[in-house]
């Protein structure tokens, strides 16, 4: 039923008002770096409303968040779109293509993977020679064999890039594929970009591999784990050791640093990507120990998950469960740090939003262990009840009209937040209040229920723009700073300050010829003190004219940075600031106070 | 005394004993080197798994093996997973005694392949399509195909389904991937999404919806090709185009003809289709239905007490004027009454049935089963007029239903049917007196069968009623024995290979009628047969 048009039509997503808006926007879509027009294409033109609140922990907009007018049509003969009857407003402007073949073209993008920017329409404004460039996207393929040079069928293949988390930098899964009875694999309709390839053998014998692709313009990082594959095998002396999988890297073995580069170009394939598995099974151990409840009790049917704690882009999580007498068994087990948790009567299972376990209203126990050459034996390990912490959240400043403290989310993220950690994020557990866990009261009082013991990061999100977390108290622990440690029911509450006069930053980013920048990526860094205070950084972009605005800037001294195109979180990299730390300017914010800053953008030569 | 016997136990438990075998490839009966043999205790013994791996000569060795009955199985990529014991390729198994076999002698069969490309109306490779391996399998004695295997295609629209067994398959393609799969237990998964993606989250309005399509190019299952796969066998180029079909709408009205009653304000509207039923909810009196595929649907509308239904049949278009008259729901109350019960039989206990009532034909109405009072009474509550097959749940065991009356009108066979307030109570009388019938399966050269699917089937007029077909497997030594018959005529067969349910198929039992024994059931009667296995040569 596709019917392509002979010329454009503009769908209204919804009803106008009264008096028919005349702006209109017009333009073709093509492949980039050609003319070749891309008939069928789907133009998409949303129309902002004014954000004024941060998002939460997750990245989600407010629930209450209107939802925004989306304008569409499809590109027509020779690629040409017109979509008429535009409202005055700001826009963006995105083109799409159903399948994955082509990276999704944004007005004002500076390379494929970016985000474009808004740009204002006037009322009544006829725009037209807009121009939208779609990329290609590209695939990797390649053979996977084992030692005796025979193709290993059903092996998982995934294609992993470097994100930065915290200052660090990490490689995680774009995609997941597996191979097939040759060995061949393919990853395919990936952003054009560099890439590494790890490889796993799977357990064929419990074998649930579940293949992730995703298409080009719904991207995002997944992290990605499975249970064991365990083999047994018997020594020469007769003696039987089990050996488990690990993940292999094209070109580095198990090693993370040797692994190999492949750069992906537009509409290209880079093919012979094969890898040998030979060193890819390692000696595993076993952790073996009872589980009593919390009242003292065996805790049959416990749950016990080895969480490890260097990551990895594929987290191995072996796991048991405990008997009758609480006696638990976890096997495959590769030497190393792990954090062992143990729960039992909770909600525990499979949370797919989170893809987290919740301890609910059971119990648990974390505790960190170190396997090494042998097998551990003997651990004794006491649940405690699911704890509850109370906190308040006090404003100071004057509350905009639009926004109340019931709407702020008070999280508690696990630090590190390795996958596979009980997380109560998504519960609804103070369920005599109705409300979910973090949700504030008019009085700003709130209650986080379903804790295990652990670290944690508190995150406050849906505030305003203007705002800045100021300070967060737990008894005498700076909990801002240091974060928030839990090991037994808590007896003081969490006291949050948020700050709603926080400074604010305008400015304009300009290129090295001092022309006004589009589009530019503008970091503030808090002075090298507080540099690792992930919370204190700010960022933002400029917009079509090359003007930025930042807000919610908690006092202190900054540097700020502006780069043409850089990838995310990167400037929390202090080695990769480093190179850069000449070009910041430096600045220093009282409370509420308004800075003003012509900043000259980085050119990387690199997106 | 006590240490002794310890003693002697441990000695005779750790018996050194050996357990060999060799690999070979079926057919050509070359060895087959590097194939995985699990040996697992199925009693007492040593339960955990024990894995070795084929000599280049294709033998394997297991030493210190404890006395006792051991499962042994054996893998290979490229291969169909080879049990000791099975009857055919990937079939069940039967359990090795240690150290009364010392010694084992494999055949691993090659398993096959179907590759082929998914394309759309415009020829373009369709990427991220699922595409699935499915064989034969029967619903109630209705032909439908179950999955065996499935897999992506990659941008290119190609698939391979691989290590399958030989045998027949159909292939069928959808679209729609299945996304990123679901609780498996053994996958864990986290997704951060970009936050670009939060401005595209918003779907366009569809008219049409992707359905599975099956070789060679129809979305309908029975009207789909099989291909037969060799051992060893890749059958390629098995291209499919698929791509979404039009959806259509089914509008219409509901009514009501009761005096003085006023429509609810919503109602629940049922789609049902024989093989799967659709719910929604939607005002009144005006509805109108989406993403409804051709074929033949029961559409029922419940409100508060009222219901009603009609059969209507969707072509390639959107179906309008559509009238589904509604009346009031009835309370049916009713007893149950045992008779010929014994010492020996006491026939079921009350209090752990339920009454089932199911409409005929199926069209997913839902009516709570009573459990009956210590007395046999019960009551059904809100039954819309229609016809209905009552059944007990669960199924008798030792006893059989015997008689199903509302009014004067049996309704054992055909059902009953509710039209209007009903008068009567509904009587429904179980005989403890049922049928027993035991034997034993024999092969070709009269040797006991294990494992063999002995059913027995009712007489040609009967073979609407689900209920009186009955099927057991045979033992060890070949018997079987089956309970709670029926009193009537009957035939009994067995098969060494059936997909289960086949036997309530018509088209299927054409071919074997012939083969069926003839037997007759009479109350309280115990019968004993021999009957041979089809398919053992």
């Amino acid at each position: 039923m596709l019917i392509l048009r002979a010329f454009i039509l503009a769908l209204l997503a919804q009803a106008g008002p009264a008096q028919t808006p005349t702006g209109s926007i017009e333009g073709i879509v093509v492949r980039a770096g050609t003319a070749e027009p891309i008939v069928g294409a789907n133009v998409e033109l949303t129309r902002l409303e004014t954000a004024s609140v941060t998002p939460d922990a997750s990245g989600r907009p407010l629930q209450n968040a209107p939802s925004p007018t989306i304008f569409r049509a499809i590109a027509g003969d020779g690629g040409k779109f017109l979509l008429r009857n535009l409202p005055e407003g700001r826009y963006r402007l995105v083109a799409t293509r159903a399948g994955g073949s082509m990276m999704p073209a944004e007005y004002g993008q500076r390379d494929s993977r970016s985000r474009g920017t808004p740009f204002a329409l006037a009322d009544g404004q006829n725009l037209s020679g807009i121009r939208l460039s779609m990329v290609p996207t590209g695939s990797i393929a390649g053979r996977v064999w084992d030692a005796d040079q025979d193709p290993v069928p059903n092996a998982r293949v995934l294609a992993l890039e470097p994100v930065y988390e915290n200052g660090r930098r990490r490689l995680n899964t774009v995609q997941a594929v597996r191979t097939n009875d040759q060995g061949d694999y393919r990853l395919f309709w990936l952003p054009p970009g560099r890439y590494y390839v790890g490889v796993m053998r799977e357990d064929n014998r419990a074998f649930s591999f579940v293949v992730h692709v995703t298409p080009p313009d719904q991207f995002g990082r997944r992290e990605d784990a499975s249970s064991p594959a365990m083999k047994e095998r018997v020594l020469d002396d007769g003696r039987t050791i089990e050996e488990t999988a690990v993940l292999v890297y094209y070109g580095g073995g198990t090693n993370e640093q040797m692994a190999q580069a492949v750069d992906v170009l537009p509409g290209t394939t880079v093919a012979a990507v094969d890898v040998a598995l030979q060193t890819d099974v390692v000696q595993s151990r076993r952790v073996k120990g009872l589980i009593t409840g919390s009242d003292g009790q065996p805790a049959a049917g416990a749950l016990v998950r080895l969480i490890p704690m260097q990551t990895a882009p594929h987290a191995i999580l072996p796991r048991g469960v405990a008997d009758k007498q609480g006696a638990f068994t976890v096997a495959g087990v590769i030497p190393g740090s792990y954090l062992l948790v143990a729960s039992v009567g909770s909600t525990d299972g499979w949370n797919f939003n989170e893809g987290l376990f919740d301890v609910g209203n059971g119990s648990s126990k974390t505790s960190r262990i170190e396997v090494a050459d042998r097998d551990i034996e003997n651990l004794s390990i006491a649940l405690q009840p699911a704890m509850t912490l109370t906190g308040r959240l006090r404003v100071e400043g004057s509350t905009p009209a639009n926004w109340s403290v019931t709407q702020a989310r008070i999280s508690l993220v696990r630090d590190p937040n390795l996958l596979g950690l009980p997380n109560a994020q998504g519960l609804g557990a103070s369920r005599a209040l109705q409300r979910p866990n973090g949700t504030p009261a008019d009085d700003g009082t709130f209650v986080y229920a379903g804790l295990g013991q652990g670290d944690y990061r508190v995150h406050v999100g849906a505030i305003p723009s203007t705002a800045y977390v100021k300070a967060i108290q737990f008894g005498t622990v700076d909990a801002l700073r240091n974060g928030l440690r839990l090991e037994k029911a808590p007896e003081s509450p969490l006291e949050i300050v948020l700050d709603l006069n926080g400074g604010s930053l305008e400015g304009v980013t300009v290129s090295e010829r001092s022309e006004p920048l589009s589009n530019a990526t503008v970091v503030l860094v808090p002075d090298v003190p507080a540099r690792s205070a992930t919370h204190l950084y700010r960022t933002g972009a400029s917009d079509g004219s090359g003007t930025f605005e930042i807000r919610g800037i908690a006092p202190g001294r900054y540097k700020v940075f502006a780069w043409e195109s850089v990838p995310k979180d990167i400037w929390q990299d202090s080695e990769y600031l480093r190179e850069f730390e000449a070009q910041g300017t430096s600045l220093n914010f009282t409370d509420g106070g308004r800075q003003q800053a012509r900043v000259t953008a980085i050119s990387t030569g690199r997106p | 005394m006590n240490t002794l016997l310890f003693l002697l136990m441990t000695l005779f438990q750790t018996t050194d004993l050996t357990f060999s075998g060799v690999v070979l490839k079926a057919g050509s009966e070359e060895p087959v080197a590097r194939a995985t043999v699990e040996l697992r205790g199925t009693d007492g013994g040593d339960s955990r798994a024990r894995t070795i791996t084929t000599s280049n000569e294709g033998q394997f060795v297991f030493r210190n093996v404890t006395r006792g009955q051991y499962q042994l199985v054996v893998t290979r990529n490229g291969y169909v997973r080879a049990t000791y014991g099975e009857r055919r390729p990937g079939g069940p198994g039967v359990p090795i005694s240690v150290p009364e076999t010392a010694s084992v002698r494999i055949l691993l069969t090659p398993s096959a392949v179907i590759s082929g490309r998914i394309f759309d109306r415009q020829g373009q490779p369709i990427g991220n399509a699922t595409v699935q391996a499915l064989r034969r399998s029967y619903i109630q004695g209705r032909p439908a195909l179950a999955e065996v295997q499935s897999t992506m295609t990659n941008d290119l629209g190609e698939y391979r389904l691989f290590f399958l067994a030989p045998g027949k398959y159909y292939v069928g393609a959808n679209p729609g991937s299945r996304g990123m799969g679901g609780p498996d237990g053994t996958d864990s998964l986290r997704v951060f999404r970009a936050q670009r993606e939060s401005t595209r989250t918003q779907t366009v309005p569809r008219e049409d919806m992707d359905v599975p399509i099956y070789f060679p190019g129809t979305s309908d299952q029975l009207a789909a090709t099989p291909l037969e796969l060799k051992p060893g066998e890749e059958v390629r180029n098995i291209d499919i185009i698929a791509g979404p079909v039009r959806a259509n709408h089914i509008r219409g009205v509901i009514t009501t003809n009761e005096p003085g009653q006023r429509l609810e304000e919503r109602a629940s509207l049922r789609l049902g289709s024989g093989s799967s039923t659709r719910f929604t909810s939607s005002p009144t009196p005006n509805f109108d239905l989406t993403g409804v595929l051709p074929g033949r649907y029961t559409l029922a509308a419940t409100l508060g007490t009222m219901s009603g239904r009609v059969s209507i049949e969707v072509f390639d278009q959107d179906l309008n004027n559509v009238t589904i008259p509604v009346s009031n729901s009835f309370d049916i109350t009713g007893r149950v009454t045992i008779e010929g019960a014994s010492a020996e039989n006491p026939g079921p206990d009350l209090k752990s049935l339920r009454i089932v009532l199911r409409s005929e034909p199926e069209d997913g109405t839902s009516i709570d089963p009573p459990v009956p009072a210590a007395d046999g009474s019960f009551k059904l509550q809100l039954v819309p007029n229609g016809t209905y097959r009552v059944s007990l749940s669960p199924p008798l065991q030792t006893s059989y239903l015997k008689s199903v009356q509302l009014g004067n009108s049996e309704g054992i066979h055909s059902g009953i049917t509710v039209q209007g307030p009903p008068a009567d109570a509904l009587r429904i009388l179980v005989s403890a007196r049922a049928g027993t019938l035991q034997g034993r399966v024999l092969g070709e050269t009269k040797q006991p069968l294990r494992n063999v699917r002995t059913v027995l089937i009712p007489e040609t007029a009967l073979r609407g009623r689900v209920d009186l077909f009955k099927n057991v497997l045979s033992t060890t030594s070949g018997e079987f024995k089956i309970q709670g018959i029926t009193p009537g005529s009957y035939k009994l067969l067995a098969w060494q290979e059936v997909e289960n349910g086949a036997w309530l198929n018509s088209e299927f039992m054409r071919e074997f009628e012939e083969r069926g024994v003839p037997v007759v059931v009479t109350e309280g009667s115990s019968e004993t047969i021999e009957v041979h296995a089809i398919g053992d040569n």
